[in-house]
């Protein structure tokens, strides 16, 4: 089954203080969906969500959308 | 744990690009609570990202004539190395902006990047306090202080009792596409300057 929430490279600290534990290997998509509506800031570091294809530049959007064709 | 008791490296002195002192006559501080980090997956030592809590911003103090310094230095503990952070930096100003600021500093958690003016190393931009913070433990304005001409001489450091459980974390910013550079790193941080 494919994901739909992907996560950028790295560690992710998803609120100020917290650890930085969020990966994209462990994080589902109902989890990130959870974390999403309560930590909005967090949506730029997606690269993948159902609502935004690529969260990142123009360049990549539309790179990323000629491959799907 | 064996990961950190193990070196697995040496070094050779820099000629090709010898190491020199300093640091630019800048300094970035944020609120501690307003920015959220990203770190390399297998390296906690360099940050990746900078990302603000809805409209949050990251504050720009300029200096002059490499006036502004950051030390770190190691404190042996029962468990295990900590290390100790200061930020030197003075304000050229004592207008009540500069003292609401400095207050708002001494009660509340920051945290500082610094730009070495080495920069060919991959620690080229440095951030002081990631996982404590930092509080200004010294604002003192002498007025008729000729080295400062009556401005705010500063310091941050940690707050009481706490030191950072590491040295100061590389900042390492990639652009969308294409590895991180000294370049991407700073139009990182600069993307969320305040205007």
């Amino acid at each position: 089954m494919t994901k739909k929430y992907i996560l950028k490279p790295g560690k992710h600290q998803f609120a100020p203080r917290s650890p930085a534990v969020h990966e994209d290997d462990s994080l589902g998509d109902e989890e990130a969906e959870w974390y999403l509506q309560r930590y909005p800031h967090i949506a730029g570091l997606f690269l993948k969500r159902p609502d935004k294809t690529i969260a990142e530049g123009p360049e990549k959007q539309t790179r990323e959308l000629n491959e799907s064709v | 744990m064996s990961i950190y008791n193990k070196i697995n490296a040496g070094f050779s002195l820099g000629t090709v690009s010898p190491v020199t002192a300093g640091i630019e006559d800048v300094i970035y501080i944020f609120n501690k609570d307003d920015i959220t980090l990203t770190y390399d997956t297998t390296n906690p030592l360099i940050v990746t990202g900078l990302t603000a809590v809805s409209a949050a911003k990251i504050y720009k103090f300029e200096g002059t004539n490499n006036s502004f310094n950051t030390i770190s230095k190691l404190a042996k503990t029962p468990v295990g190395p900590r290390y100790t952070e200061e930020i030197d930096f003075n304000i050229a100003g004592f207008s009540v902006e500069v003292k609401g600021q400095l207050m708002a500093m001494g009660y509340g958690r920051v945290c500082a990047i610094a730009v070495n003016n080495y920069n060919s190393s991959d620690s080229a931009v440095e951030l002081f306090g990631a996982v404590n913070g930092l509080i200004l433990t010294d604002a003192e304005r002498s007025a008729a202080d000729e080295t400062l001409d009556g401005g705010y001489k500063l310091k941050l450091t940690n707050p009481d009792k706490l030191r950072e459980p590491y040295p100061p974390r590389a900042v390492s910013i990639a652009p969308t596409s294409g590895p991180a550079t000294y370049s991407s790193t700073i139009a990182a941080i600069e993307a969320l300057l305040a205007s």
